[in-house]
């Protein structure tokens, strides 16, 4: 009897154990555009040794291959390898997030001067790497997927665009086979009718991976990553799937009819998650990596005097920020972060300029009054910096009577050793200036404690006062377009009437140079009552070995589809 | 004997239905479940509550806690193990692909542990108070001590980036023709894992070898004038080995289960890192199973390790 207890207790405590290793990974931040770029190269010489080609076969080796299946392309448009290698988008994107005719499945296009009629044509030719052809069937079949009510596998700006399509509603009702507002001139060409201006319309195109129909029809949306088909899925790309071992690895071989030429060497990707693969650096000096990208700094710090690895680094609409609770947790009480002189003290009492300097070594830049990267060319310039001025901190304190005794929740979700610093940073900056925070890790259902709507009664729906987060921007638009009414972004304050209302001014034209003109009013606003406070603007590095160092001039944001050419690479 | 087989197969339903029960409810009460943790918090703060309330009622994860553990029960007796949450694929292939993989690398380092741990032990017992026997144990301390990841960390380092010898990690690569081909990538894991486990084993073999060499059956052997070869490895080290050979048997599954951190490190798709995923991802179905077919083989492990321990030990009757 006493060994049957132990062999239980045996067996409960292994499964315990094991259950315990489990813990969360860090959560992977969203895929961000960059609308200006501008690359500083670090080169130094020849990387390690690779595992035997056969020979005379030339193998590019990177990461991001299927730990347990390739993942469905309208949620993370391009950030896997294997995304970009398979897949084609409907219109083409160059390296600063245009659309372009250069890349894509579109011959040609063309947006009406208001906005609301998109013509698409179709290239000759276009082939299925099962030797299909690539019709206007598998273009409107993939948009009325993604507008499927659940289709929790589609981006959100690709989701609202293609649900902006008129006749939308009764589709979805069942009045209408398809929408009324997609029309087939012909075979090659579709007009896409849209009942309001969609400001993000050729951004969403440009990144609309399109999938094949006959492999696909029928399959419940809500459940479409679960699909036997992405354990080994037919694409349009460049590179056609040669083998899987799923967790393991995935070779591509060049496909034969792809239209915009044919790649000599073959592709190799290593399982592993797309941005936090804690083997990428091993792996590169091993040998086993000559394309990557990472988010990761201490990544750069290891790689960077690697000889023959290059690190290019790439800007991108990645804000790393503290949103704020304005909203009270308890009836009666008045949250005092609600007065914009608490928040412009928070901005003002934390050395962002310093912290960007002692972690990043000053590879991210300090966060301003507005959200927008500095260096993007829609970032208003000559607005409040909030540089570190901590007696300015204490004023504003003390004109908004602030509570000294007062303690701040402040939450954060990464779980990386240098978000831990970065939090005890803060807590101390703070602290200096009569600010006790109490930095605590987010587990479990972190959605839903980040982002829950306060309640009929006007209360917080959220336990924190300051949370830790990203904000990642599919275009500058994108950054305050969360300020809408009715959007996450109001979850957290009341309503700004003023920045709404400006926002929908925004949101409401496809003219890019009125967008502008509003955006500038909307960071000159913003600045001034940061509901969310910005730490620092983060860019992302592109990885690669000598094999592929000076065959491509600029990269465009690895996170996104891009006009990388992969096809065309010269390997060495 | 059949009897008390027989008995002790009929014992293991009803252990590992609480099991189940256990393991189901601790999965309950971790925070988050599938959907949760599907989505990144970045993605989640674009979707509403009412398209996430789709996406949880897709996988059935609205039910409540009983139902939902019912309905996984009433599969699994149907045959049924059910498919994981996040790719669709089958649980019984996953196991059937990932559960050899680990067993290639625990018992080729349980055999590494076993070997070394042994024979280290019996010298030490032999030599008991020479500086072959201080040194020994001070090795046997130091390798309980010094966690895998560390060891894993430094084999890489030196075997694989700096000396060139051993690949960093992986399991196979699409050029490899024949099976064996893989042994390469199998050395560094197996024997990081085997000598992180010999030290206990050593110090078990040693006290277990010293305690038999004061047997009187030892004695009596010796009286005899049998060499003192024979009387060491025939007499003493064969008896000592009975609770060794259960601190093996039993060592089996806990390989497995413990080989997540060798895993992770070697980049070796086996089921422990599965399993750490699945439960990361509150992946239930997968979770499950392995947690099930690793109580599965601790049950039947000491059902064999009694069996075992009446074969090198007759004075042992099972009841």
């Amino acid at each position: 009897m006493k060994k049957r207890i132990l062999s239980l207790l045996m067996a409960s405590i292994m499964v315990l154990g094991l259950a315990a290793c489990g813990g969360k990974e860090e959560p992977a931040p969203e895929a961000t555009p960059d609308t200006s770029q501008e690359q500083g190269g670090q080169e130094t010489e020849a990387p390690a040794e690779q595992p035997a080609a056969a020979e005379g076969e030339k193998i590019l080796y990177s990461n991001t291959g299927p730990v347990e299946f390739f993942e469905v392309p309208w949620w993370n448009l391009g950030q896997y390898v294997h995304s970009k290698l398979l897949f084609e988008t409907l219109i083409g994107i160059d390296n600063d997030m245009n659309p372009t005719t250069e890349t894509g499945m579109a011959e040609s296009y063309e947006l009406s001067e208001d906005g609301l009629q998109l013509t698409i044509t179709l290239r000759d030719g276009l082939k299925w790497h099962d030797g299909q052809d690539v019709t206007l069937d598998d273009v409107v079949w993939s948009i009325e997927q993604v507008m499927t009510p659940g289709a929790g596998m589609a981006n959100n700006t690709l989701k609202q665009t293609c649900e902006g399509i008129e006749g939308t509603q009764d589709y979805l009702d069942g009045k209408t086979e398809q929408p009324a507002g997609i029309e087939l001139v012909d075979d090659k060409t579709i007009v896409l009718k849209f009942a309001t201006v969609q400001p993000s319309v050729m951004l969403a195109m440009s990144l609309f991976p399109i999938l094949p129909k006959h492999c696909l029809e029928g399959v419940d949306m809500t459940q479409i990553q679960q699909d036997p088909f992405w354990q080994s899925p037919v694409g349009s790309g460049p590179f056609k799937l040669e083998e899987v071992k799923i967790g393991e690895y995935a070779t591509f071989a060049p496909f034969e009819d792809y239209w915009d030429g044919v790649a000599d060497f073959k592709i190799l990707l290593n399982a592993s998650s797309a941005e936090s693969d804690d083997k990428l650096v091993t792996n590169v000096k091993a040998g086993l990596i000559d394309y990557a990208y990472t988010k990761m700094y201490s990544d750069v710090q290891a790689l960077r005097d690697v000889e023959g690895v290059t690190i290019d680094t790439v800007p991108v609409n990645y804000t790393r920020w503290f949103m704020v609770n304005q909203y009270p947790k308890a009836a009666g009480e008045t949250n005092p972060l609600s007065d914009k002189r608490v928040r412009q003290a928070i901005a003002y009492a934390i050395d962002k300029a310093t912290i960007c300097e002692q972690i990043f070594e000053g590879a991210a830049m300090p966060g301003t009054g507005t959200l927008t990267p500095t260096g993007s060319n829609w970032k208003v310039e000559g607005l409040e910096e909030y540089a570190y001025n901590p007696d300015k901190a204490k004023e504003l304190l003390a004109e908004a009577g602030w509570d000294s005794s007062r303690e701040l929740k402040l939450a954060y979700y990464y779980t990386d050793q240098q978000t831990v610093d970065l939090m005890a940073i803060v807590q101390q900056q703070l602290a200096q200036v009569g600010i006790k925070v109490n930095p605590y890790l987010l587990e479990g259902d972190v959605p839903g404690q980040l982002n829950t709507a306060p309640t009929a009664d006007g209360l917080a729906g959220v336990q924190w006062d300051l949370a830790y987060g990203a904000l990642s921007a599919l275009s500058p638009l994108d950054y305050y377009s969360r300020f809408a009414e009715g959007s996450s972004g109001t979850w957290h304050g009341p309503y700004d009437e003023t920045l709404g209302a400006m926002v929908n001014e925004m949101l409401s034209t496809a003219d890019v140079e009125k967008q502008m003109a509003t955006y500038a009013k909307i960071e000159e606003y913003y600045a001034d009552e940061i509901p969310y406070i910005a730490l620092y603007y983060q860019p992302v590095w592109v990885v690669t070995s000598e094999k592929v160092a000076g065959n491509v001039s600029k990269w465009g944001n690895p996170q996104f589809y891009m006009q990388w050419d992969i096809q065309n690479w010269t390997l060495k | 004997m059949a009897k008390y087989i027989g008995k002790r197969i009929l014992m293991f339903i009803p252990m590992a239905l609480l099991m189940s029960f256990l393991i189901f409810g601790g999965m309950e009460l971790t925070p988050g479940d599938f959907v949760s943790n599907m989505i990144s918090p970045d993605m989640a703060a674009n979707m509403t509550p009412d398209e996430l309330n789709v996406l949880r009622e897709a996988y059935g994860l609205n039910d409540p806690f009983l139902i939902r553990y019912v309905k996984w029960l009433g599969q699994i007796f149907q045959g049924n193990w059910g498919y994981s949450l996040s790719s669709g694929v089958p649980v019984k292939d996953i196991i059937l692909q990932r559960l050899p993989v680990t067993l290639e690398l625990a018992l080729t380092g349980l055999v590494i542990s076993a070997i070394l741990g042994s024979v280290l032990g019996i010298v030490s017992a032999l030599k008991r108070g020479s500086l072959l026997d201080h040194t020994l144990t001070l090795a046997g301390v130091i390798g309980m001590s010094i966690p895998q990841f560390f060891f894993g960390m430094v084999a890489i380092l030196l075997f694989a980036l700096n000396w060139k010898i051993f690949p960093v990690g992986g399991r196979t690569t699409p050029d490899m023709v024949h099976w064996w081909e893989h042994l390469r990538y199998l050395v560094l894991p197996a024997l990081v894992l085997g000598v992180t486990q010999t030290a206990s084993v050593m110090r078990y073999s040693r006290a277990s070898m010293m305690d038999s060499m004061h047997k009187d059956f030892v004695k009596a052997a010796r009286s005899k004038g049998l060499p003192e070869w024979r009387v060491n490895l025939v007499h003493g080290f064969r008896v000592s080995m009975t609770p060794v050979v259960v601190l093996l048997a039993l060592r089996l599954p806990m390989l497995v289960s413990s080989s997540v951190v060798i895993e992770n490190v070697f980049q070796w798709p086996g089921i422990g890192v599965t399993f750490k995923e699945a439960v990361s991802a509150g992946n239930y179905p997968l979770v499950m199973m392995i947690a099930l077919i690793i109580v599965i083989m601790v049950l039947i492990i000491s059902l064999v390790l009694d069996i075992l321990t009446r074969v090198l030990d007759p004075r042992v009757r099972l009841e």
